[in-house]
C-alpha cells in the first residue's frame, strides 16, 4: 500500500506542475497545446545537465542542490521554447492549436536529434561509429531517504507509513510541486499581477481600456507557462527511469485534461491530478495488491493488465463528461488579441 | 540569261510580297483573337489571383521555402564539412535509393499512402471545425479489425479483402464517433477525448492481439508481432507489379487519391458537406438555420475516423515487398501515422486534393532521411525541417493575406515621396523667379 502511494506521487506531482503551467497561459488567453513539447524540452535540458554533472563527479555530496539547478535550467529551456509559441500566438495572431502542434512536433524531433548529435560514440581510433539514443543518469541519489533503507513490508503503524511515502521514497520535487501550487494560488487570486492576467484571458478589450498592456501579460503568461512546463518535464522524467529517450508518453496532453477537469482553478487542478495519478499508479502496481491477485487467479480469461492500463483514461473521460457541462474556461482563451489603438 | 534572272527575281519578289500580305492578315487576325481570349480570361485570372486557394498555396510554398532555408542553415551550423553532400541528398529525395530511383519512387508512394489517409481524416475534421488529434487511435482500430478479419476470416473466400476493408472503416468510424459523441452531448473538447482514445485504442488492441484466444500472434521466437494476413485478404498490386516491381506499392494509393476526390466533392458540392462545414464555421448560426448540430459533429468525427480506419486497414492488408505481407508489431507507443497526418493536413490548409500533394512533398523529403544519415546527419533532421515548415505555415497564410496591405502601404509611401518631390521642385522654381 505504501509503495502504491509512493508511486502515485511520482505521477501526481508532474501532472500538477504541468497543469499549472497550462493554467498560467490559458488564464492569460493563450491555449497551450504545446505542453507536451515544453515537457520534452525541459526534460532534455534537465537530464542532460544532470547526466553531464554526474559524469564529471561534481556536486556529488549535495544532490539536492544539483536537482534544483537542473530544475532551473529545465525551466529556462522551457521558457525559451515557449517564446516560439508566444511569437506565433501573440504577435503573429496565428492559430494557436496549429502553432502548438508544430511546437510539439518540433520538440520531439529536436530533442531526439540533440540527444544523438551531442552523444556520439567513438571507436578506439576516435572516429564516430554511432550515437547514443538516450541520456542516462542515476536518479537514486535524489531520493530524500537514500541513507535510511526501509522495506515496504517492515512498516509499523501510520508513522512509518508517512516517513516511507513522504521522506524515504520521496524526492525534493514533491515539496517543490506543493510550493508551486501554493504560490500559484496566491499569485492568481491575491496579487495585482494574477488578477490582471485573468482579465486578459477573460476580456482583453476591457483590460486594454483600463490601461493594462494585454500583449505584455500574455507574453508573461506564456513564459511562466514555459518555465513551469520545463520543470514539470524534468520532474516527470528524472525519478521514473534511469534514462531519458526523448518522450514523455503523452503526459503534456494528460495535464491538459487535468487542467480542464480542474476547471482552471489551482486547488481543483490539484485534486484532479491526485485523481488521475492514483489510477495511473494502480495501472503499474496492481499486481502488488493481494485481492487483485486473487481476482486474476479466479478469472484467468479477463485481461486485467489491459483493464488497469485503460482505467485512468476511461475514468478521466467519465469525470470530464460529468464536469464539462458547466465549463469555466477563460472566455477569450484561444482568441488572438488585436490592439486597434483607439 | 539576264532576262531569266530578272523574271526569277520578280517572281520571288511577288511571292515574298504575297506571303508578307497573308502573314500580316493572319497576324492581325491572331492578335485580335488573342485579345478577345485575353479579355475573356482576364476575369478568371483575377478570380484565381484573389481566391483563397491561391493564397493557401502561396502560403504553403512560402512556408516550405522558409522551412527548407532554416533547415539547411541548421545543417551548415551542425556539420559544415558534410553539409554540401547532406543538402544535395536532402533535395534529391527518393533518387538516393541505392536500388534505383524507380524502386525509391514506389517505396515513397507506398509509405505516403497511410499518411494521405490520416491527413485526409484530419483535414476533413478541420474543415468541419474539429481538431481530430485521435487519428492515430482510429488508424490503430481500423488496422486491428482488418487484421482480425484478414487473419481469422478464412471462410470468406474472395470476399475477405473487401470485408476486411469495410470492417476497418467501421472500426475507425466507431473510434471517431465516440469523441464526437462526448463533444456533442457533454461539451468535452475533442482534443482531450481523442487523445485519451489514442491510448485506450493502443492498450486494448495490444491486449487483444496478445491474448491467446485470438491466435493472431507469432508464437515461435521472441518476436512480438502478429502474423501476416491471408493471401486472399491482401490488396492487389495492380499494374505496379510490372511497372514498379519490388517496391511494395499496391493499388491503395489509387484508393487514397479517390478518397481525396470524393471528400473534395462532398465538402464543396453537396448539401451534406456544406452543412458540416457550416457547423464548423458557426455552430449557433447553423442551429438557427435548422441544422442538427449535434448530429453533424458526431458524423464529422465518425467520417474522419472512418477515413483514418481505412488507412489502417489498407496498411495491414498491404502485400508489401515480394508479397510477404505486413505484420503489425505490438509496441507500447502510439502509431506515428496519426501524428504524421497533422502537418500534411495543415500544410494543405485542409484541402483534400492539397493533402495528396503535401503528403507527397513530405514523403519526398523523408525518403532522403537514410541517405542523409550516411552523410553524417541524424535522421531526425528531416522531422525538424517538417516541423519548422509547419511552424511557418501557421502564419505564412496571414503573411500572404496581408501582402496586399503591404503593397498599399508601399504605394502610399511612394506617393508621399513623389508629392514632397513635387513641392520641392515648386519651391526651387519659386526661388528662381
Amino acid at each position: 500500500m505504501a509503495f502504491f502511494f509512493a508511486q502515485a506521487l511520482l505521477f501526481i506531482i508532474p501532472l500538477l506542475i504541468v497543469a499549472l503551467a497550462g493554467l498560467f497561459s490559458e488564464k492569460s488567453g493563450t491555449v497551450n497545446i504545446a505542453l507536451e513539447g515544453l515537457m520534452v524540452v525541459g526534460a532534455f535540458c534537465g537530464t542532460f545537465f544532470v547526466s553531464k554533472i554526474q559524469e564529471i563527479g561534481f556536486l556529488e555530496n549535495s544532490p539536492h542542490l544539483l536537482l534544483i539547478v537542473a530544475l532551473l535550467i529545465a525551466g529556462i529551456g522551457g521558457a525559451l521554447f515557449s517564446a516560439l509559441l508566444g511569437f506565433l500566438a501573440i504577435n503573429m495572431r496565428a492559430n494557436q492549436v496549429i502553432g502548438g502542434t508544430a511546437l510539439n512536433l518540433l520538440a520531439a524531433a529536436l530533442v531526439v536529434f540533440l540527444i544523438r548529435q551531442l552523444q556520439p560514440i567513438y571507436d578506439d581510433f576516435g572516429t564516430v561509429i554511432g550515437s547514443r539514443g538516450d541520456i542516462s543518469y542515476n536518479p537514486e541519489v535524489f531520493r530524500l531517504g537514500t541513507n535510511i533503507l526501509m522495506d515496504e513490508n517492515e512498516l509499523k503503524g501510520i508513522g512509518d507509513f508517512f516517513v516511507y511515502v513522504f521522506h524515504n521514497q520521496a524526492y525534493l520535487t514533491l515539496y517543490i510541486g506543493i510550493l508551486i501550487l501554493v504560490v500559484t494560488t496566491i499569485v492568481i487570486y491575491k496579487t495585482k499581477f494574477g488578477l490582471r492576467l485573468s482579465a486578459c484571458g477573460e476580456h482583453p478589450e476591457a483590460a486594454q481600456s483600463v490601461g493594462i498592456n494585454v500583449y505584455k501579460y500574455r507574453w508573461l503568461g506564456i513564459l511562466i507557462s514555459g518555465f513551469l512546463g520545463g520543470i514539470g518535464g524534468v520532474v516527470y522524467a528524472l525519478p521514473i527511469s534511469v534514462s531519458f529517450d526523448g518522450t514523455v508518453a503523452g503526459y503534456g496532453f494528460l495535464a491538459l485534461a487535468v487542467l480542464i477537469f480542474g476547471q482552471w482553478k489551482p486547488t481543483r487542478v490539484f485534486l484532479a491530478a491526485i485523481f488521475f495519478g492514483l489510477f495511473k499508479a494502480l495501472s503499474v502496481t496492481f499486481f502488488k495488491f493481494d485481492f487483485i491477485n486473487e481476482w486474476i487467479l479466479l478469472y484467468p480469461n479477463i485481461p486485467f493488465g489491459t483493464i488497469f492500463k485503460i482505467l485512468p483514461y476511461l475514468a478521466t473521460m467519465v469525470v470530464l463528461a460529468i464536469s464539462s457541462k458547466t465549463s469555466r474556461a477563460p472566455k477569450a482563451s484561444g482568441i488572438p488579441f488585436n490592439f486597434k489603438g483607439r | 540569261m539576264k532576262k531569266i534572272f530578272n523574271s526569277l527575281l520578280n517572281t520571288i519578289k511577288k511571292t515574298a510580297a504575297f506571303i508578307a500580305k497573308v502573314a500580316k492578315k493572319y497576324f492581325n487576325l491572331f492578335t485580335k483573337e488573342a485579345k478577345k481570349i485575353g479579355q475573356k480570361l482576364y476575369p478568371t485570372w483575377l478570380k484565381i489571383k484573389k481566391s483563397d486557394s491561391t493564397t493557401a498555396i502561396l502560403g504553403a510554398l512560402l512556408a516550405i521555402v522558409i522551412g527548407l532555408t532554416v533547415g539547411i542553415l541548421l545543417m551548415i551550423v551542425i556539420n559544415p564539412s558534410g553539409s554540401l553532400i547532406g543538402i544535395g541528398r536532402l533535395l534529391r529525395g527518393f533518387y538516393n535509393e541505392p536500388k534505383g530511383a524507380l524502386i525509391g519512387f514506389g517505396e515513397m508512394l507506398a509509405q505516403a499512402t497511410p499518411i494521405i489517409f490520416t491527413g485526409l481524416a484530419i483535414a476533413f475534421a478541420f474543415k468541419t471545425g474539429l481538431f481530430n488529434i485521435g487519428a492515430s487511435g482510429q488508424f490503430t482500430v481500423g488496422l486491428f479489425v482488418a487484421a482480425l478479419i484478414g487473419i481469422l476470416g478464412d471462410k470468406l473466400g474472395s470476399f475477405q479483402w473487401i470485408v476486411a476493408v469495410l470492417g476497418g472503416m467501421a472500426g475507425g468510424f466507431l473510434w471517431g464517433f465516440i469523441p464526437g459523441f462526448f463533444k456533442a452531448k457533454y461539451n468535452v473538447h475533442e482534443v482531450i477525448t481523442s487523445i485519451m482514445f489514442n491510448y485506450i485504442a493502443l492498450y486494448v488492441v495490444n491486449g487483444l492481439l496478445k491474448s491467446p484466444f485470438l491466435k493472431t500472434q507469432v508464437v515461435n521466437g521472441a518476436t512480438n508481432r502478429t502474423v501476416a494476413v491471408d493471401q486472399a485478404a491482401r490488396t492487389s498490386y495492380g499494374f505496379f507489379d510490372t511497372l514498379l516491381p519490388n517496391s511494395g506499392l499496391d493499388i491503395s494509393i489509387f484508393i487514397a487519391i479517390g478518397t481525396a476526390i470524393i471528400l473534395y466533392i462532398v465538402l464543396n458540392k453537396t448539401v451534406f458537406g456544406r452543412e458540416l462545414k457550416g457547423v464548423g464555421l458557426n455552430r449557433h448560426a447553423s442551429k438557427y438555420a435548422g441544422v442538427n448540430e449535434n448530429k453533424s459533429i458526431m458524423l464529422s468525427m465518425g467520417i474522419s475516423g472512418m477515413i483514418a480506419g481505412l488507412g489502417g486497414a489498407l496498411l495491414i492488408l498491404a502485400p508489401n515487398v515480394y508479397n510477404l505481407g505486413t505484420p503489425y508489431s505490438i509496441e507500447n507507443t502510439i502509431m506515428t501515422q496519426g501524428f504524421d497526418g497533422i502537418p500534411v493536413a495543415l500544410l494543405a490548409s485542409s484541402n483534400p486534393i492539397g493533402v495528396v500533394f503535401s503528403t507527397l512533398f513530405v514523403s519526398y523529403i523523408k525518403s532522403a532521411g537514410e541517405a542523409m544519415q550516411s552523410a553524417g546527419f541524424v535522421l531526425e533532421i528531416v522531422e525538424i525541417i517538417i516541423a519548422i515548415i509547419l511552424y511557418f505555415s501557421a502564419f505564412a497564410l496571414i503573411m500572404t493575406q496581408n501582402l496586399g496591405n503591404i503593397k498599399k502601404l508601399f504605394n502610399r509611401f511612394k506617393k508621399k515621396k513623389k508629392d514632397s518631390d513635387e513641392t520641392n521642385n515648386l519651391e526651387v522654381k519659386a526661388g528662381e523667379n
